[in-house]
């Protein structure tokens, strides 16, 4: 180490002297760095390799929700009916009620509305593989008509569970994590062991999205909603229409299912305080138009469009009580269906 | 800015870049290091810029009118005014809103009725530190201890010094002043040692506390979570807070080396201690010593009987627990260490302590039973809710995912113990003998970590809130 040098001729002194020859700086910061570097591409070819184990999506509440209903309409050999839609299908319908009301045995396949009406296809068309003449019905919220434009992020993690695509992530972003391939490494093999909590009241009722997975499992599709509906908040608007796409996508459900596929349409129903006057005819004249492009069966079931509030948790979900409620009613008119 | 950002690396980069430009006048780089430092804190907030400069001028001001008279009444006079600048901006920042709802309520439990005034307050990021840090300059002018400095730029230099600015280690001027003053050696064993402390300080923060914070959250947040969950939360979020803090501190460190400056340590694996004593030699020791040095001494220390001793302790740490927030959560905390140091000064003094050693895992169990029971006042949002958790850790019932819970905390936690066992016996002074690839090695291994889990769940660090 050098002395310190004496003082500028105008009495100020240097500010600082570098003594950073033979310290092995530039070996330390390029062997690190170098090294992170090297692992980060031996683990981008690992995660593209057939070595990969597949991902047990289980990194988010949504990737958990959609990787679990593929299962779901894999292995329920024994449902005679699948239901499938959006978070209305996934919340509102409670399977044990619905099997006991109704003696038909079902799956709830519902999963969330950022995916599209061809997506909810692709589920039933699993459901119904190797089937005789099976049963499907599509269960929507009028919000979930509205809707101007699916995720491409959800419907990635759809395929990549039905096996058709690379394992695809909710998180994704352009990070140097995501270019070394660290991502990927953490949704194919980490996350096989490392539980993730979920956030709110999903977290209060669920704690991980593998106890989620497994609630799912165990209650054949079906999910319980936390809040309380509040009549005073601010909610979206109560004018629900259908979106242009709607159309392509029911012809795109549909060339999803084999020939004799008997479908059906329910439309869910929103908080009486929510509703317009005109809602009612309106959401049965948006179903008799859904039930054409499907070629679904008809007359429509005769369920409620519009519910007390105490029975709601959010404009869309039902409370586990009122879905209770909501599923004994369905169940009912289940049973007329020959 | 914080240090856990893209953000902050470019500006670090940019900053060493341009210290190396300025090598050859010492003004020159104390004045880029007060005007990184604004950019630095300016960037949360450009108004709390001006509290910073305001308050700090005024110590500046006020330390050269003590050391200039030898009158007592007036160095007192421009102390006091130093102080209630200070502690009045920390006050009304701070403790406005607890002490006026604290008023209120009083009044209330005696009928009375009395409105709050509204006042939407926003805390300056580091306020609490700043201002110790610059309370401690005035006072030891005043004692006579330190010598006031003339050069605003370099005043500000030490008070701003970004590193250190929101969250410590809180600096005293005898230490961090003169090397303002003074031509640095920027060594390669200093800037080795800082990209050492730089790394284990991310691995803290972005592998262990981001990891460990929405698991707290969960115990903290679910009214359903009972026994278990609650008491693997408590250890979790000590977890969280220790690697969230000591891993800033690291950083902290790790930056002022590579710039040829020292800071103070600020934790030395604290929960490995085997007494309460020990665990605060060794967490945020910077905070310790200064209210060990203006509170705890200035109330007699212990040189005025057991009684006074104890009552001394107890008091200082309330003060510390009320340092942290406006809330009582907080100064239960402190009461609850203060209480605890009082017990093993009594018992150290009795004379089962004196010829009794208890062995080291006993001492370390109660150490950290005690450290946990704060914990859980600390991170709990209100005394009723500190005292449901309590109860929750006894007779809970815990929820389906307990189990999934345990799987998720315990790995953690003994990471955390593992880490801090690997550092008391490999510091730093050790770990640079080692051949480079030992050290690359673990760098490495570290910093592959923290490029994995970067960006995802990124969070404020915990005590830029205080």
């Amino acid at each position: 180490m050098s002395s310190i040098p004496p003082q500028r001729p105008d009495g100020t002194p240097p500010s600082h002297v570098y003594e950073l020859r033979g310290s092995g700086i530039v070996a330390n910061l390029v062997a690190t760095f170098g090294t992170v570097l090297a692992v980060g591409v031996v683990v981008s070819f690992f995660v593209r390799s057939p070595l990969a184990p597949k991902p047990p999506f289980s990194s988010d509440p949504d990737s958990t929700i959609i990787a679990t209903k593929v299962a779901l309409a894999r292995n329920s050999t024994a449902a005679q009916i699948g239901f499938v839609g959006d978070s209305s299908c996934l919340i509102d319908l409670d399977v044990a009620t619905l099997e006991s009301v109704s003696q038909w045995t079902v799956v709830n396949l519902g999963t969330l509305s950022y995916l599209s009406l061809d997506s909810f296809g692709v589920l039933a068309g699993e459901f119904s593989k190797g089937r005789q003449s099976p049963r499907i019905i599509l269960v929507v919220h009028p919000d979930c008509l509205r809707v101007s434009s699916p995720s491409p992020a959800h419907r990635a993690i759809l395929d990549s569970a039905l096996g058709s695509g690379r394992a695809a992530m909710l998180q994704t972003n352009d990070t140097l994590s995501a270019y070394l391939g660290f991502d990927e490494f953490r949704v194919r093999v980490s996350d096989h062991w490392i539980p993730h909590p979920l956030k709110g009241a999903f977290g209060n009722r669920y704690g991980f999205t593998a106890d989620l997975r497994d609630s799912l499992i165990h209650r054949k599709g079906t999910m319980d909603e936390s809040a309380r509906f509040d009549a005073q908040a601010n909610h979206a608007s109560a004018e629900y229409r259908l979106a242009p796409r709607i159309e392509s996508e029911c012809r795109e459900f549909r060339s999803k299912l084999p020939e004799g596929t008997r479908i059906r349409v329910i439309v869910t129903p929103v908080p009486k305080s929510h509703a317009l006057k005109s809602h009612e005819a309106k959401t049965r004249e948006m179903q008799s138009q859904l039930e054409d492009w499907l070629g679904a069966d008809k007359p429509a079931f005769d369920l409620p469009l519009v519910m007390p509030d105490a029975d709601f948790g959010t404009v869309t979900h039902l409370t586990p009580e009122g879905a209770v409620r909501y599923s004994r009613l369905v169940g009912d008119a289940l049973r007329s269906w020959k | 800015m914080i240090f856990n950002s893209t953000v902050f690396l470019l500006f670090f980069a940019g900053v060493t870049l341009l210290f190396w430009l300025v090598r050859k006048n010492a003004e020159h780089r104390n004045l880029l290091i007060v005007a990184a430092s604004l950019l630095f804190y300016g960037w949360w907030d450009w108004r709390f810029v001006g509290l910073l400069l305001m308050t700090g001028a005024l110590d500046f001001y006020a330390a050269q009118r003590i050391e200039a008279s030898s009158e007592k009444s007036v160095r007192k006079r421009w102390l006091m005014l130093s102080l209630i600048s200070n502690l009045g901006a920390l006050g009304f920042f701070k403790y406005w809103g607890f002490f006026v709802d604290s008023a209120v309520n009083a009044l209330a439990s005696f009928g009375i009725e009395a409105s709050r005034p509204m006042l939407s307050i926003i805390l300056p990021a580091g306020i609490s530190f700043y201002t110790f840090q610059a309370l401690s300059y005035t006072v030891d002018v005043y004692r006579g201890t330190l010598k006031c400095d003339r050069n605003p730029i370099r005043y500000f230099a030490f008070l701003t010094f970004f590193p250190q600015l929101v969250a410590g280690p809180i600096e005293r001027a005898s230490f961090l002043l003169p090397q303002f003053h003074v031509t640095r050696q920027v060594t390669g064993a200093l800037v080795n040692r800082g990209i050492w402390l730089i790394i284990w300080g991310f691995f803290m923060k972005v592998v262990l506390a981001d990891y460990l914070g929405p698991l707290v959250d969960l115990a903290f947040g679910s009214p359903s979570a009972g026994g278990r969950v609650v008491f693997l939360g408590t250890l979790a979020f000590g977890g969280q807070i220790y690697c969230d803090f000591a891993g800033y501190s690291s950083i902290a460190l790790g930056v002022a080396n590579t710039l040829g400056f020292q800071l103070s340590v600020n934790f030395s694996q604290p929960y490995l201690s085997g007494n309460i004593q020990e665990f605060w030699r060794r967490w945020h020791q910077t905070l310790s010593t200064w209210f060990r040095d203006y509170i705890y001494i200035p109330l007699g220390g212990d040189r005025r009987g057991t009684r006074r001793t104890l009552i001394n302790v107890v008091g200082t740490f309330g003060l510390a627990g009320l340092w942290h927030g406006a809330n009582w959560t907080y100064i239960i905390w402190g009461f609850c260490h203060g209480v605890a140091l009082a017990v093993y000064r009594l018992w150290k003094s009795s004379s089962l302590g004196r010829s009794w050693t208890m062995p080291w895992p006993v001492g370390w169990l109660l150490t950290l039973s005690v450290v946990a029971t704060g914990w859980l006042f600390f991170r709990a949002t209100s005394v009723e809710h500190a005292f449901s958790l309590l109860t929750a850790w006894w007779n809970g019932q815990p929820p389906l995912w307990a189990g999934s819970y345990l799987l998720a905390v315990l790995p953690a936690i003994l990471a955390i113990l593992g880490m801090d066992f690997f550092n008391r016996h490999c510091p730093w002074e050790r770990v640079s003998q080692w051949p480079l690839a030992a050290r690359v090695g673990i760098q490495a291994t570290l910093l592959v970590f923290v490029v994995a889990r970067w960006g995802r769940e990124a969070s404020p660090f915990i005590y830029f809130q205080f």
